[in-house]
Protein backbone atom coordinates (compact mmCIF):
# COMPACT_ATOMS: atom_id res chain seq x y z
CA UNK A 1 0.00 0.00 0.00
CA UNK A 2 2.53 2.54 0.81
CA UNK A 3 4.06 2.21 -2.84
CA UNK A 4 0.75 2.72 -4.47
CA UNK A 5 0.58 6.11 -2.52
CA UNK A 6 4.05 6.86 -4.60
CA UNK A 7 2.15 6.38 -7.63
CA UNK A 8 -0.53 8.88 -6.51
CA UNK A 9 2.38 11.43 -5.31
CA UNK A 10 3.51 10.81 -9.02
CA UNK A 11 0.46 11.74 -11.24
CA UNK A 12 0.07 14.64 -8.61
CA UNK A 13 -0.16 17.97 -11.07
CA UNK A 14 -0.55 15.73 -14.09
CA UNK A 15 -3.28 15.85 -16.77
CA UNK A 16 -3.92 12.05 -15.66
CA UNK A 17 -6.35 13.60 -12.20
CA UNK A 18 -7.85 16.16 -15.24
CA UNK A 19 -8.94 13.16 -17.18
CA UNK A 20 -10.92 11.58 -14.64
CA UNK A 21 -12.51 14.54 -13.57
CA UNK A 22 -13.11 15.44 -16.93
CA UNK A 23 -13.99 11.83 -18.03
CA UNK A 24 -16.76 11.96 -15.06
CA UNK A 25 -18.22 15.43 -15.60
CA UNK A 26 -18.14 16.03 -19.38
CA UNK A 27 -20.96 13.44 -21.28
CA UNK A 28 -23.51 14.23 -17.66
CA UNK A 29 -22.66 17.57 -18.55
CA UNK A 30 -23.27 17.11 -22.26
CA UNK A 31 -26.84 14.99 -22.14
CA UNK A 32 -27.68 18.47 -19.54
CA UNK A 33 -27.25 20.50 -22.69
CA UNK A 34 -28.93 18.35 -25.09
CA UNK A 35 -31.92 17.68 -22.22
CA UNK A 36 -31.84 21.70 -22.16
CA UNK A 37 -31.67 22.58 -25.46
CA UNK A 38 -34.17 19.77 -26.98
CA UNK A 39 -36.59 19.78 -24.05
CA UNK A 40 -39.69 19.74 -26.35
CA UNK A 41 -38.42 16.50 -27.60
CA UNK A 42 -37.69 14.92 -24.72
CA UNK A 43 -41.15 15.57 -22.26
CA UNK A 44 -41.88 12.08 -21.10
CA UNK A 45 -45.09 10.38 -21.61
CA UNK A 46 -47.82 9.03 -19.24
CA UNK A 47 -46.24 6.56 -16.75
CA UNK A 48 -42.45 7.65 -18.38
CA UNK A 49 -39.74 7.71 -16.09
CA UNK A 50 -37.53 10.65 -17.97
CA UNK A 51 -34.37 9.34 -16.29
CA UNK A 52 -34.85 6.40 -18.63
CA UNK A 53 -34.13 8.60 -21.42
CA UNK A 54 -31.35 10.65 -19.75
CA UNK A 55 -29.52 7.52 -18.50
CA UNK A 56 -29.75 5.82 -22.12
CA UNK A 57 -28.21 8.80 -23.90
CA UNK A 58 -25.51 9.29 -21.48
CA UNK A 59 -24.54 5.64 -21.43
CA UNK A 60 -24.44 5.45 -25.17
CA UNK A 61 -21.97 8.23 -25.07
CA UNK A 62 -19.89 6.91 -22.14
CA UNK A 63 -19.54 3.79 -24.32
CA UNK A 64 -18.78 5.26 -27.32
CA UNK A 65 -16.17 7.49 -25.93
CA UNK A 66 -15.11 5.77 -22.49
CA UNK A 67 -12.76 2.85 -23.40
CA UNK A 68 -11.26 4.43 -26.99
CA UNK A 69 -10.41 7.74 -25.31
CA UNK A 70 -10.30 7.81 -21.51
CA UNK A 71 -8.96 3.91 -20.42
CA UNK A 72 -6.45 4.02 -23.68
CA UNK A 73 -5.60 8.17 -22.61
CA UNK A 74 -5.36 7.48 -19.16
CA UNK A 75 -2.92 4.32 -19.60
CA UNK A 76 -0.61 6.27 -21.49
CA UNK A 77 -0.43 9.06 -19.46
CA UNK A 78 0.27 7.03 -16.41
CA UNK A 79 3.20 5.42 -18.02
CA UNK A 80 4.62 8.83 -19.45
CA UNK A 81 5.13 9.85 -16.10
CA UNK A 82 8.07 7.10 -15.93
CA UNK A 83 8.90 6.99 -19.77
CA UNK A 84 9.39 11.34 -20.32
CA UNK A 85 11.37 11.36 -17.27
CA UNK A 86 13.27 8.73 -17.94
CA UNK A 87 12.55 7.42 -14.49
CA UNK A 88 12.77 3.96 -15.02
CA UNK A 89 16.45 3.28 -13.93
CA UNK A 90 15.93 5.04 -10.78
CA UNK A 91 12.73 2.58 -10.09
CA UNK A 92 14.84 -0.20 -11.23
CA UNK A 93 17.47 0.64 -8.98
CA UNK A 94 15.55 0.78 -5.66
CA UNK A 95 15.17 -1.84 -3.25
CA UNK A 96 12.10 -3.37 -4.82
CA UNK A 97 10.92 -6.34 -6.82
CA UNK A 98 9.80 -6.13 -10.49
CA UNK A 99 6.94 -7.79 -9.77
CA UNK A 100 5.74 -5.25 -6.99
CA UNK A 101 6.49 -2.68 -9.31
CA UNK A 102 4.09 -3.97 -11.94
CA UNK A 103 0.92 -4.74 -9.45
CA UNK A 104 1.53 -0.98 -7.90
CA UNK A 105 1.09 0.32 -11.48
CA UNK A 106 -1.67 -2.46 -12.24
CA UNK A 107 -3.63 -1.75 -9.25
CA UNK A 108 -3.37 2.16 -9.48
CA UNK A 109 -4.87 2.49 -12.78
CA UNK A 110 -7.66 0.35 -11.72
CA UNK A 111 -8.01 2.92 -8.87
CA UNK A 112 -8.31 5.84 -11.47
CA UNK A 113 -11.34 4.00 -13.29
CA UNK A 114 -12.83 2.88 -10.11
CA UNK A 115 -12.29 6.71 -9.29
CA UNK A 116 -13.95 7.62 -12.35
CA UNK A 117 -17.17 5.68 -11.56
CA UNK A 118 -17.15 6.81 -8.43
CA UNK A 119 -17.36 10.88 -9.41
CA UNK A 120 -19.57 9.77 -12.11
CA UNK A 121 -22.18 8.81 -10.59
CA UNK A 122 -23.07 11.67 -8.35
CA UNK A 123 -22.62 14.10 -10.99
CA UNK A 124 -24.99 12.53 -13.20
CA UNK A 125 -27.38 12.77 -11.02
CA UNK A 126 -26.79 16.02 -9.77
CA UNK A 127 -27.21 16.91 -13.38
CA UNK A 128 -30.37 14.91 -13.98
CA UNK A 129 -31.56 16.87 -10.36
CA UNK A 130 -30.19 20.25 -11.64
CA UNK A 131 -31.86 19.52 -15.27
CA UNK A 132 -35.37 18.70 -13.80
CA UNK A 133 -35.15 21.64 -11.54
CA UNK A 134 -34.41 24.49 -14.68
CA UNK A 135 -37.06 22.37 -17.14
CA UNK A 136 -39.76 21.22 -14.98
CA UNK A 137 -41.78 20.10 -17.89
CA UNK A 138 -38.75 17.20 -18.25
CA UNK A 139 -40.55 16.06 -14.59
CA UNK A 140 -36.73 14.74 -13.76
CA UNK A 141 -37.41 15.86 -10.19
CA UNK A 142 -40.63 14.11 -10.11
CA UNK A 143 -39.02 10.82 -10.51
CA UNK A 144 -36.44 8.76 -8.81
CA UNK A 145 -33.18 7.31 -11.51
CA UNK A 146 -32.94 3.62 -11.36
CA UNK A 147 -30.47 3.22 -8.82
CA UNK A 148 -29.49 -0.54 -8.93
CA UNK A 149 -29.57 -0.50 -12.47
CA UNK A 150 -27.14 2.62 -12.47
CA UNK A 151 -24.74 0.31 -10.18
CA UNK A 152 -25.14 -2.52 -12.54
CA UNK A 153 -23.99 -0.76 -15.66
CA UNK A 154 -21.10 1.06 -13.83
CA UNK A 155 -20.07 -2.34 -12.60
CA UNK A 156 -20.20 -4.23 -16.40
CA UNK A 157 -19.05 -1.33 -17.95
CA UNK A 158 -15.79 -1.41 -15.79
CA UNK A 159 -16.28 -5.64 -16.88
CA UNK A 160 -16.26 -4.60 -20.40
CA UNK A 161 -13.16 -2.16 -20.29
CA UNK A 162 -10.97 -4.57 -18.27
CA UNK A 163 -9.51 -6.19 -22.39
CA UNK A 164 -8.80 -2.80 -23.51
CA UNK A 165 -7.45 -1.79 -20.61
CA UNK A 166 -4.75 -4.87 -20.61
CA UNK A 167 -4.35 -4.40 -24.27
CA UNK A 168 -2.94 -0.62 -23.49
CA UNK A 169 -1.18 -1.33 -20.49
CA UNK A 170 1.13 -4.19 -21.99
CA UNK A 171 1.49 -1.55 -25.03
CA UNK A 172 2.17 1.62 -22.47
CA UNK A 173 4.78 -0.38 -21.58
CA UNK A 174 6.30 -1.97 -24.54
CA UNK A 175 6.55 1.38 -26.24
CA UNK A 176 7.61 4.31 -24.62
CA UNK A 177 6.14 6.46 -27.86
CA UNK A 178 2.43 7.35 -26.80
CA UNK A 179 1.57 7.74 -30.08
CA UNK A 180 2.25 4.04 -30.90
CA UNK A 181 -0.81 2.84 -28.41
CA UNK A 182 -3.05 5.81 -29.25
CA UNK A 183 -2.82 5.66 -32.67
CA UNK A 184 -3.72 1.46 -32.04
CA UNK A 185 -6.96 2.63 -30.24
CA UNK A 186 -7.68 4.79 -32.84
CA UNK A 187 -7.73 2.06 -35.38
CA UNK A 188 -9.57 0.15 -32.90
CA UNK A 189 -12.28 2.45 -32.80
CA UNK A 190 -12.65 2.46 -36.53
CA UNK A 191 -12.56 -1.01 -36.94
CA UNK A 192 -15.60 -1.02 -34.42
CA UNK A 193 -17.71 1.52 -35.97
CA UNK A 194 -17.04 -0.60 -39.13
CA UNK A 195 -18.09 -3.77 -37.25
CA UNK A 196 -21.01 -1.84 -35.76
CA UNK A 197 -22.13 -0.50 -39.01
CA UNK A 198 -21.87 -4.23 -40.69
CA UNK A 199 -23.75 -5.30 -38.40
CA UNK A 200 -20.84 -8.09 -38.08
CA UNK A 201 -21.21 -11.15 -35.70
CA UNK A 202 -17.04 -10.68 -34.95
CA UNK A 203 -18.00 -7.57 -32.57
CA UNK A 204 -18.41 -9.91 -30.02
CA UNK A 205 -14.67 -10.80 -30.31
CA UNK A 206 -13.22 -7.24 -30.58
CA UNK A 207 -12.37 -5.82 -27.17
CA UNK A 208 -13.03 -1.99 -28.44
CA UNK A 209 -16.71 -2.37 -28.90
CA UNK A 210 -17.27 -4.04 -25.29
CA UNK A 211 -18.52 -0.96 -23.84
CA UNK A 212 -20.47 -0.47 -26.02
CA UNK A 213 -22.18 -3.60 -26.11
CA UNK A 214 -22.85 -3.46 -22.90
CA UNK A 215 -24.73 -0.44 -22.72
CA UNK A 216 -26.43 -1.48 -25.86
CA UNK A 217 -26.48 -5.07 -26.76
CA UNK A 218 -26.49 -5.49 -29.91
CA UNK A 219 -29.20 -7.47 -31.79
CA UNK A 220 -27.78 -9.39 -34.30
CA UNK A 221 -25.31 -11.24 -31.93
CA UNK A 222 -26.13 -14.25 -29.48
CA UNK A 223 -27.40 -12.45 -26.16
CA UNK A 224 -26.12 -15.68 -24.41
CA UNK A 225 -25.13 -15.14 -20.78
CA UNK A 226 -22.21 -16.82 -18.97
CA UNK A 227 -23.87 -16.33 -14.99
CA UNK A 228 -24.61 -12.57 -15.06
CA UNK A 229 -21.88 -11.85 -17.86
CA UNK A 230 -22.65 -11.33 -20.99
CA UNK A 231 -20.17 -13.37 -23.78
CA UNK A 232 -18.87 -10.10 -24.51
CA UNK A 233 -17.52 -9.34 -21.08
CA UNK A 234 -16.32 -13.46 -20.28
CA UNK A 235 -14.19 -12.56 -23.52
CA UNK A 236 -13.46 -8.61 -21.84
CA UNK A 237 -12.01 -10.38 -18.59
CA UNK A 238 -10.06 -13.14 -21.09
CA UNK A 239 -7.93 -10.69 -22.55
CA UNK A 240 -7.32 -9.02 -19.43
CA UNK A 241 -5.50 -12.30 -18.36
CA UNK A 242 -3.92 -13.14 -21.14
CA UNK A 243 -2.87 -9.34 -21.74
CA UNK A 244 -1.73 -8.63 -18.17
CA UNK A 245 0.16 -12.52 -18.29
CA UNK A 246 1.80 -11.01 -21.57
CA UNK A 247 2.70 -7.28 -19.78
CA UNK A 248 4.01 -8.71 -16.44
CA UNK A 249 6.02 -11.70 -18.36
CA UNK A 250 7.57 -8.44 -20.11
CA UNK A 251 7.95 -5.93 -17.44
CA UNK A 252 9.63 -8.68 -14.88
CA UNK A 253 12.04 -10.15 -17.80
CA UNK A 254 13.54 -6.42 -19.07
CA UNK A 255 16.51 -5.13 -17.19
CA UNK A 256 16.57 -1.50 -18.57
CA UNK A 257 13.40 -0.25 -19.45
CA UNK A 258 14.22 2.70 -21.16
CA UNK A 259 17.25 2.12 -23.12
CA UNK A 260 15.22 -1.37 -24.70
CA UNK A 261 11.44 0.50 -24.64
CA UNK A 262 11.06 1.85 -28.08
CA UNK B 1 36.36 -6.49 2.33
CA UNK B 2 35.88 -5.96 -1.67
CA UNK B 3 32.58 -4.10 -2.20
CA UNK B 4 32.63 -4.44 -5.54
CA UNK B 5 33.65 -7.34 -7.92
CA UNK B 6 33.77 -8.55 -11.17
CA UNK B 7 35.64 -11.03 -13.14
CA UNK B 8 35.66 -10.87 -16.88
CA UNK B 9 33.03 -9.21 -17.24
CA UNK B 10 32.14 -9.08 -20.86
CA UNK B 11 29.31 -7.59 -22.18
CA UNK B 12 27.83 -6.73 -25.86
CA UNK B 13 24.41 -5.26 -27.12
CA UNK B 14 22.32 -6.97 -29.75
CA UNK B 15 24.09 -7.50 -32.78
CA UNK B 16 26.98 -5.41 -32.09
CA UNK B 17 30.71 -5.02 -30.78
CA UNK B 18 31.73 -6.00 -27.54
CA UNK B 19 31.45 -3.14 -24.95
CA UNK B 20 33.31 -4.93 -22.71
CA UNK B 21 36.18 -7.22 -22.56
CA UNK B 22 37.11 -9.15 -19.73
CA UNK B 23 36.87 -6.66 -16.44
CA UNK B 24 38.09 -7.20 -13.12
CA UNK B 25 36.85 -4.78 -10.76
CA UNK B 26 38.11 -4.63 -7.40
CA UNK B 27 36.66 -1.87 -5.05
CA UNK B 28 37.57 -1.71 -1.64
CA UNK B 29 35.72 -0.85 1.26
CA UNK B 30 35.98 2.47 2.52
CA UNK B 31 37.86 3.25 -1.13
CA UNK B 32 36.76 6.50 -3.48
CA UNK B 33 37.18 4.72 -6.46
CA UNK B 34 37.39 6.81 -9.61
CA UNK B 35 36.37 4.91 -12.90
CA UNK B 36 37.65 6.77 -15.61
CA UNK B 37 37.32 6.22 -19.53
CA UNK B 38 37.19 8.40 -22.49
CA UNK B 39 33.31 8.78 -23.51
CA UNK B 40 32.25 5.57 -25.37
CA UNK B 41 34.84 3.56 -23.41
CA UNK B 42 31.65 1.64 -21.85
CA UNK B 43 31.68 3.21 -17.90
CA UNK B 44 28.13 3.76 -18.08
CA UNK B 45 27.67 0.06 -19.47
CA UNK B 46 29.85 -1.41 -16.25
CA UNK B 47 27.76 0.72 -13.53
CA UNK B 48 24.38 -0.32 -15.83
CA UNK B 49 25.52 -4.01 -15.55
CA UNK B 50 26.98 -3.35 -11.87
CA UNK B 51 22.96 -1.57 -10.48
CA UNK B 52 21.56 -5.30 -12.77
CA UNK B 53 19.92 -2.79 -15.40
CA UNK B 54 21.61 -4.52 -18.29
CA UNK B 55 21.18 -8.28 -18.35
CA UNK B 56 24.76 -10.37 -17.41
CA UNK B 57 24.50 -14.00 -18.29
CA UNK B 58 27.40 -15.06 -16.40
CA UNK B 59 26.67 -13.89 -13.00
CA UNK B 60 29.91 -12.98 -12.61
CA UNK B 61 29.31 -9.64 -10.90
CA UNK B 62 29.63 -9.78 -7.31
CA UNK B 63 28.46 -6.57 -4.69
CA UNK B 64 29.53 -6.83 -0.63
CA UNK B 65 30.56 -10.40 -1.18
CA UNK B 66 27.36 -11.74 -2.60
CA UNK B 67 26.28 -12.60 -6.17
CA UNK B 68 24.01 -10.04 -7.72
CA UNK B 69 21.78 -11.70 -9.66
CA UNK B 70 20.64 -13.88 -6.75
CA UNK B 71 20.47 -11.21 -3.79
CA UNK B 72 19.07 -8.09 -6.15
CA UNK B 73 17.03 -6.83 -3.43
CA UNK B 74 19.35 -6.88 -0.51
CA UNK B 75 22.28 -5.15 -2.51
CA UNK B 76 20.42 -2.48 -4.10
CA UNK B 77 19.01 -1.79 -0.47
CA UNK B 78 22.56 -0.76 0.57
CA UNK B 79 23.26 1.18 -2.62
CA UNK B 80 22.56 4.73 -3.71
CA UNK B 81 23.05 5.72 -7.07
CA UNK B 82 23.35 8.56 -9.77
CA UNK B 83 23.25 7.30 -13.33
CA UNK B 84 24.01 9.94 -16.24
CA UNK B 85 21.16 12.77 -16.15
CA UNK B 86 19.64 12.55 -12.87
CA UNK B 87 16.44 10.47 -13.34
CA UNK B 88 13.79 12.85 -12.12
CA UNK B 89 10.01 13.44 -11.71
CA UNK B 90 10.01 16.95 -13.10
CA UNK B 91 6.94 17.72 -12.63
CA UNK B 92 7.04 17.70 -8.88
CA UNK B 93 8.96 19.32 -6.33
CA UNK B 94 12.21 18.35 -5.10
CA UNK B 95 10.51 17.44 -1.71
CA UNK B 96 8.07 15.13 -3.19
CA UNK B 97 10.68 13.68 -5.92
CA UNK B 98 12.34 12.61 -1.85
CA UNK B 99 9.28 12.14 -0.26
CA UNK B 100 8.73 9.46 -3.11
CA UNK B 101 11.91 7.53 -2.58
CA UNK B 102 11.88 7.91 1.33
CA UNK B 103 8.55 5.59 1.25
CA UNK B 104 10.10 3.58 -1.54
CA UNK B 105 13.08 2.84 0.54
CA UNK B 106 10.30 3.00 3.76
CA UNK B 107 13.02 5.24 5.95
CA UNK B 108 12.12 8.06 8.48
CA UNK B 109 10.41 11.07 7.59
CA UNK B 110 13.52 13.78 9.10
CA UNK B 111 16.33 12.03 6.26
CA UNK B 112 14.56 14.53 3.77
CA UNK B 113 15.17 17.70 5.75
CA UNK B 114 18.94 16.10 6.45
CA UNK B 115 19.68 15.29 2.81
CA UNK B 116 18.33 18.62 1.75
CA UNK B 117 20.78 20.12 4.17
CA UNK B 118 23.74 18.25 3.14
CA UNK B 119 22.59 19.28 -0.61
CA UNK B 120 22.42 22.93 -0.26
CA UNK B 121 18.66 22.53 -1.27
CA UNK B 122 16.45 23.06 1.38
CA UNK B 123 15.60 26.34 0.18
CA UNK B 124 14.58 25.35 -3.16
CA UNK B 125 12.94 22.14 -2.06
CA UNK B 126 9.21 22.84 -2.78
CA UNK B 127 9.95 24.43 -6.79
CA UNK B 128 9.23 22.29 -9.14
CA UNK B 129 12.51 20.81 -10.30
CA UNK B 130 11.52 21.44 -13.86
CA UNK B 131 12.67 25.27 -12.76
CA UNK B 132 15.76 23.67 -11.15
CA UNK B 133 19.76 24.13 -12.70
CA UNK B 134 21.30 21.53 -14.23
CA UNK B 135 23.88 22.01 -10.63
CA UNK B 136 20.18 21.76 -8.42
CA UNK B 137 19.47 18.65 -10.22
CA UNK B 138 22.71 17.27 -9.98
CA UNK B 139 22.56 17.60 -6.00
CA UNK B 140 18.62 16.22 -6.23
CA UNK B 141 19.96 13.29 -7.70
CA UNK B 142 22.87 12.63 -4.71
CA UNK B 143 19.93 13.52 -2.24
CA UNK B 144 18.12 10.78 -3.55
CA UNK B 145 20.95 8.54 -3.51
CA UNK B 146 21.72 9.46 -0.03
CA UNK B 147 18.89 9.37 1.59
CA UNK B 148 18.43 5.85 2.62
CA UNK B 149 22.42 6.46 4.12
CA UNK B 150 23.51 3.94 1.87
CA UNK B 151 26.72 1.98 2.52
CA UNK B 152 27.93 2.00 -1.20
CA UNK B 153 27.60 5.36 -3.62
CA UNK B 154 27.54 4.62 -6.97
CA UNK B 155 28.30 7.80 -9.41
CA UNK B 156 27.77 8.19 -13.09
CA UNK B 157 29.44 11.26 -14.11
CA UNK B 158 28.22 13.36 -10.53
CA UNK B 159 29.85 16.72 -12.07
CA UNK B 160 29.43 16.46 -15.70
CA UNK B 161 27.60 19.74 -16.78
CA UNK B 162 28.77 21.86 -13.48
CA UNK B 163 30.38 25.17 -13.22
CA UNK B 164 33.66 24.80 -10.87
CA UNK B 165 32.22 26.08 -8.15
CA UNK B 166 29.44 23.10 -8.51
CA UNK B 167 32.18 20.72 -9.13
CA UNK B 168 33.91 21.57 -5.85
CA UNK B 169 31.16 21.61 -3.53
CA UNK B 170 30.06 18.13 -4.77
CA UNK B 171 34.16 17.47 -4.87
CA UNK B 172 33.80 18.31 -1.21
CA UNK B 173 30.53 16.93 -0.09
CA UNK B 174 31.83 13.12 -1.45
CA UNK B 175 35.08 13.49 0.34
CA UNK B 176 33.15 14.74 3.86
CA UNK B 177 30.65 11.40 2.87
CA UNK B 178 33.80 9.28 2.68
CA UNK B 179 35.88 10.61 5.99
CA UNK B 180 32.35 11.20 8.45
CA UNK B 181 30.17 8.36 6.91
CA UNK B 182 32.62 5.81 5.69
CA UNK B 183 30.60 5.47 2.69
CA UNK B 184 32.42 3.82 -0.08
CA UNK B 185 32.50 5.75 -3.27
CA UNK B 186 32.23 4.44 -7.16
CA UNK B 187 32.23 7.46 -9.41
CA UNK B 188 32.94 7.86 -12.93
CA UNK B 189 34.17 10.49 -15.17
CA UNK B 190 35.97 11.13 -18.21
CA UNK B 191 38.10 13.96 -16.60
CA UNK B 192 40.93 12.93 -14.59
CA UNK B 193 41.20 16.55 -13.36
CA UNK B 194 37.32 16.34 -12.49
CA UNK B 195 38.04 13.85 -9.65
CA UNK B 196 41.97 13.18 -9.49
CA UNK B 197 41.80 15.92 -6.06
CA UNK B 198 39.62 12.94 -4.41
CA UNK B 199 40.02 9.43 -5.39
CA UNK B 200 42.15 6.96 -3.56
CA UNK B 201 41.75 4.04 -6.09
CA UNK B 202 41.18 4.40 -9.76
CA UNK B 203 40.35 1.98 -12.62
CA UNK B 204 41.24 3.25 -16.31
CA UNK B 205 38.72 2.06 -19.08
CA UNK B 206 39.58 2.28 -22.88
CA UNK B 207 37.87 0.53 -25.34
CA UNK B 208 35.96 -1.60 -22.86
CA UNK B 209 38.80 -2.87 -21.34
CA UNK B 210 40.75 -2.09 -18.14
CA UNK B 211 44.04 -0.85 -18.84
CA UNK B 212 44.95 0.28 -15.16
CA UNK B 213 43.73 -0.42 -11.68
CA UNK B 214 45.27 0.48 -8.65
CA UNK B 215 45.73 3.03 -6.24
CA UNK B 216 46.34 6.81 -6.77
CA UNK B 217 49.23 6.52 -6.01
CA UNK B 218 50.27 3.96 -8.04
CA UNK B 219 49.41 6.56 -11.01
CA UNK B 220 51.57 9.16 -9.59
CA UNK B 221 54.41 6.40 -9.77
CA UNK B 222 53.72 6.04 -13.03
CA UNK B 223 53.88 9.92 -13.46
CA UNK B 224 57.29 9.83 -11.91
CA UNK B 225 58.33 7.34 -14.37
CA UNK B 226 57.60 9.28 -17.39
CA UNK B 227 59.77 12.51 -15.93
CA UNK B 228 62.05 14.17 -18.10
CA UNK B 229 65.69 15.81 -16.76
CA UNK B 230 66.86 18.84 -19.31
CA UNK B 231 70.52 19.85 -18.96
CA UNK B 232 71.93 22.27 -20.70
CA UNK B 233 76.13 22.91 -19.98
CA UNK B 234 78.60 24.60 -21.55
CA UNK B 235 79.77 21.47 -22.97
CA UNK B 236 77.24 18.91 -23.69
CA UNK B 237 79.38 16.30 -25.51
CA UNK B 238 81.35 15.91 -22.71
CA UNK B 239 78.89 16.69 -20.00
CA UNK B 240 76.59 13.17 -21.84
CA UNK B 241 80.13 10.97 -22.32
CA UNK B 242 80.01 11.83 -18.49
CA UNK B 243 76.39 10.98 -17.17
CA UNK B 244 76.12 8.71 -19.93
CA UNK B 245 78.37 6.09 -17.33
CA UNK B 246 75.54 6.54 -14.70
CA UNK B 247 72.14 6.94 -16.19
CA UNK B 248 70.64 6.21 -19.76
CA UNK B 249 70.89 8.88 -21.43
CA UNK B 250 67.55 9.13 -24.11
CA UNK B 251 68.79 12.46 -26.12
CA UNK B 252 72.26 13.99 -26.20
CA UNK B 253 72.03 17.29 -28.79
CA UNK B 254 73.61 20.34 -28.99
CA UNK B 255 71.19 22.47 -27.23
CA UNK B 256 70.66 20.08 -24.40
CA UNK B 257 70.79 16.31 -22.84
CA UNK B 258 67.66 14.82 -21.93
CA UNK B 259 67.65 11.94 -19.53
CA UNK B 260 64.87 10.06 -17.22
CA UNK B 261 64.25 11.83 -13.67
CA UNK B 262 64.31 9.15 -10.92
CA UNK B 263 64.90 11.01 -7.74
CA UNK B 264 66.00 14.62 -6.25
CA UNK B 265 69.23 12.91 -5.59
CA UNK B 266 69.50 11.65 -9.31
CA UNK B 267 69.42 15.14 -9.99
CA UNK B 268 72.38 16.42 -7.23
CA UNK B 269 74.73 13.76 -8.02
CA UNK B 270 74.89 14.81 -11.60
CA UNK B 271 75.22 18.55 -10.91
CA UNK B 272 78.01 17.26 -9.00
CA UNK B 273 79.49 15.18 -11.09
CA UNK B 274 79.74 18.14 -13.51
CA UNK B 275 80.52 20.85 -11.39
CA UNK B 276 83.80 18.56 -10.32
CA UNK B 277 84.70 18.54 -13.93
CA UNK B 278 84.31 21.87 -14.30
CA UNK B 279 81.87 22.32 -16.44
CA UNK B 280 79.85 24.97 -16.39
CA UNK B 281 75.73 24.34 -15.25
CA UNK B 282 73.09 26.96 -17.39
CA UNK B 283 70.53 25.01 -17.09
CA UNK B 284 68.52 21.95 -14.82
CA UNK B 285 65.18 21.62 -15.81
CA UNK B 286 62.40 19.08 -14.57
CA UNK B 287 59.58 18.32 -16.55
CA UNK B 288 56.46 16.09 -15.23
CA UNK B 289 54.57 14.49 -17.47
CA UNK B 290 50.94 15.53 -15.91
CA UNK B 291 48.09 12.61 -14.54
CA UNK B 292 46.40 14.19 -17.65
CA UNK B 293 48.42 13.25 -19.90
CA UNK B 294 49.92 9.92 -18.25
CA UNK B 295 45.56 9.37 -18.72
CA UNK B 296 45.83 10.30 -22.48
CA UNK B 297 48.78 8.12 -23.15
CA UNK B 298 47.04 4.59 -21.32
CA UNK B 299 43.74 4.88 -22.73
CA UNK B 300 45.18 5.97 -26.28
CA UNK B 301 47.82 2.97 -26.31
Amino acid sequence: MLSISTEFIKSKKTFAWWLVIFGAVFMPLFVSFVFLSKWEHLVPQQGQNPWDEFAEMSWKGMGFLYTPFFVVLLTCLFFNIEHKNNTWKLIFTLPVSKSTIYFNKLFTLLIFILLFYILYIPIWISCGYAVGLIKPALQLTDHSPDYISLLSLCFHSFIASLGVFAIHFWLSIRFKNMIIPIGIAVLGGIIWVALHQGRAGEITYFPYAYNYSTVSPPDWVTSKKIGIFPLHEIFSMIYFIVFSTLSYRYFCSTTAPSSTFI
Amino acid sequence: MILIETQNLDFAFEKGDAVLKSINLNVEQGAIYGFLGPNGSGKTTTIRLILGLLPNAKNNIRLFGQNLSDNRINILSKIGSLIEQPSLYEHLSGYENLEIIRRIRNVSKNRIDKVLQLVDLKSASQKKVVNYSLGMKQRLGLAIALISEPELLVLDEPVNGLDPNGIIEIRELLLNLNRENGITIFLSSHLLSEIEKIVTHLGILSKGQLVFQGRYDELTALQNKSAMIYIETSDNRKSADLIEKKYKIIDAGNSHIQLSYQNREQVAAICKLLVEMNIDIYKVQLENNDLENIFLDITSN
